[in-house]
């Protein structure tokens, strides 16, 4: 498979679980890639396995939307905490 | 195809003089005048260089192409990333290949070689993180040297829980790199008090980019860098201070080396003419000045420009580490800790410092060109095959117009990122022409490169004797 056909196979899966309203919960990383677990409001869990720098960013996106979304809620409704608790754990700061 | 560059100015770290390069099998085969017949022998293509300089080309030691984090990866890959670099005057880079604990070294370098390999434009080398000493790690380190040619291990002294090194690791790393004729190079910062400030911060509901900045007081490297430079002294490592930004670690340095501890400092343009202010535009706009170190309060900058004048600190790397601002650094809005650290400037970095450096009065012609290229060259292992014009050296050469005028921005710019951190600042001077082993990788302002065309090289322990050394070189 060409990397090219890799990435967009890798954002179709994003994408997928994306309309069936997942969310991210937590990403794992490695030099070889991101393990993205997702969960749907349902209960339903996910995995995607992300091994092209292209879909790593466009996972980004996705991120930060959904950090977005829940800073908005959670300023709408304050008492609201499932928002805050279904942004992933932070990601860590980059090395130099 | 050879080549005889004519009626240029030739500036090394040493000298300036006018000459002719005669240029055949990528290596510098005369300089002289008179070459003429010589070129017509071997068909040698003639460029006029008149009203230019040849400077050796651009050795950038720090650069993260197509590294991987939290959730990301950096804007530019080798691809992207050599090709700017290329439009800068830079012709080789050296990268940093991160390592998983816990895994073989060299499964991180395979990584690292299929990330370059048939993408760079430029020649390229690595330098290799330690995030762990064990005895796996120190049955490697040999090859690593030996046949990897990978001279320079990167210890962090910050980012605490995910990169950061202990004192321990870090006094290991250095008896062995010692051993082995490799250098050791950290980042110098005191993660441990920093990773409390940024707490406190946060729960004090500090969110915005500013607190970057104070929740890292340059105080913590100055702090971190006269701990790593006294264990330099007890192993004898040589020690190189990757991206200094401060007064108290210039001073650190100076302390060090007054005691003939063997020990070396790298800054970068965003240190030398970027400061703390940036980071509070509004908009979330400092997001984009967001570096680890932090910029500085201005009055840093007249030391950092000083100890480069003086030869305190001894190179310029351009620490690129490129993350769009839509898309990417936005992960931090709502909290400073979450942006990704890192900004564009391997394009510029050779500008920068001609025009502020030179065109301003603060350096000479030799001086920028050790900082810019040789003394990197001699440092990592690459001379004199690189970082100077020379009969046997590789071609690398920049043709530049010295009179040139231009202004930096983010529409010009060939790097793969939505911002450039100099956008408006007029530059003196610009690269017209580069040659990497002597084909044209820029040709008039015009990329006439490919990707893939730059080759790995190996570099040097710099405590292979000089007999050694003159045997084996080209
Ligand atoms: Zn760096």
């Amino acid at each position: 498979m060409s990397e090219y056909q890799q990435v967009l196979e890798e954002k179709a899966k994003l994408d997928g679980y994306m309309g069936r309203q997942f969310k991210f919960i937590h990403i794992e990383e490695n030099l070889s890639g991101a393990t993205v677990t997702l969960q749907h409001p349902g209960g339903e869990a996910a995995t995607v396995q992300l091994l092209t720098a292209e879909a790593r960013k466009y996972l980004t996106n996705l991120l930060i939307r959904q950090l977005a979304q829940a800073r908005t809620s959670a300023t709408a409704s304050s008492s609201s905490s499932s928002a805050a608790s279904s942004v992933p754990s932070s990601p860590s700061a980059a090395p130099h | 195809m050879a080549k005889l560059i004519k009626n240029g100015t030739i500036i090394t770290a040493a000298d300036t003089y006018q000459a002719d390069v005669l240029i055949e099998g990528g290596i510098i085969q005369a300089i002289g005048t008179g070459l003429e017949a010589a070129g017509a022998a071997i068909g040698a293509e003639i460029i006029d260089a008149a009203g230019k300089y040849l400077f050796p080309g651009g050795i950038d030691p720090h650069t993260h192409l197509d590294m991987p984090f939290g959730g990301t990866v950096t804007a530019d890959n080798f691809e992207t990333g050599t090709i700017a670099a290329a439009f800068g005057g830079t012709t080789t880079i050296i990268d940093f290949c991160l390592t998983d604990k816990g895994k073989p070294l060299a499964d991180s370098i395979q990584k690292w070689h299929a990330k370059s390999a048939g993408k760079s434009a430029i020649d390229y080398g690595f330098h290799l993180m330690i995030g762990e000493i064990n005895d796996e790690v120190l049955a490697e380190l040999p090859d690593i040297v030996h046949t990897e040619g990978i001279t320079s291990f990167k210890v962090f002294m910050a980012y605490k829980n995910v990169f950061q090194a202990d004192d321990g690791t870090l006094y290991r790393t250095m008896l062995t790199a010692s051993e082995l004729g490799a250098m050791v190079m950290v980042h110098a910062e005191n993660g441990d008090v920093i990773d409390y400030l940024i707490a406190k911060a946060l729960a004090e509901g500090h969110t915005e980019p500013i607190y970057h900045a104070l929740t890292r007081p340059s105080m913590l490297e100055g702090e971190a860098t006269g701990r790593a430079a006294k264990l330099a002294g007890l192993t004898g490592a040589r020690l190189y201070v990757v991206h200094v930004t401060c007064e108290e670690a210039v001073k650190a340095i100076a302390e060090a080396r007054e005691q003939g501890f063997d020990v070396w400092g790298e800054t970068c343009p965003q240190y030398l003419l970027l400061d703390q202010s940036y980071l509070e535009l509004p908009d979330f706009e400092g997001a984009k000045y967001v570096w680890s170190p932090p910029l500085r309060e201005a009055r840093h900058q007249d030391v950092l420009w000083n100890a480069l004048r003086t030869g305190g600190l001894q190179t310029i790397g351009s620490d690129q580490c490129s993350f769009n601002f839509n898309g990417q650094k936005e992960l931090g809005k709502g909290d400073f800790s979450k942006i990704p650290n890192g900004g564009p400037v391997i394009e510029d970095r050779f500008s920068l410092l001609y025009s502020e450096g030179v065109a301003k009065g603060r350096l000479t012609l030799n001086q920028f060109v050790d900082l810019v290229s040789t003394r990197s060259a001699k440092l990592f292992g690459l001379f004199p095959r690189k970082g100077t014009i020379a009969v046997g050296s590789d071609a690398d050469i920049v043709i530049f117009d010295p009179a040139a005028e231009r202004v930096i921005s983010e529409a010009t710019h060939h790097m793969n990122v939505d911002y450039n951190p100099f956008e408006g600042t007029a530059v003196t001077g610009a690269p017209i022409s580069v040659l990497s082993r002597g084909e044209f990788v820029i040709r008039d302002l015009n990329f006439v490169g490919r990707a893939g065309a730059g080759q790995y090289v190996k570099r040097a322990p710099y405590k292979q004797p000089v007999q050694a050394e003159l045997a084996t070189a080209p």
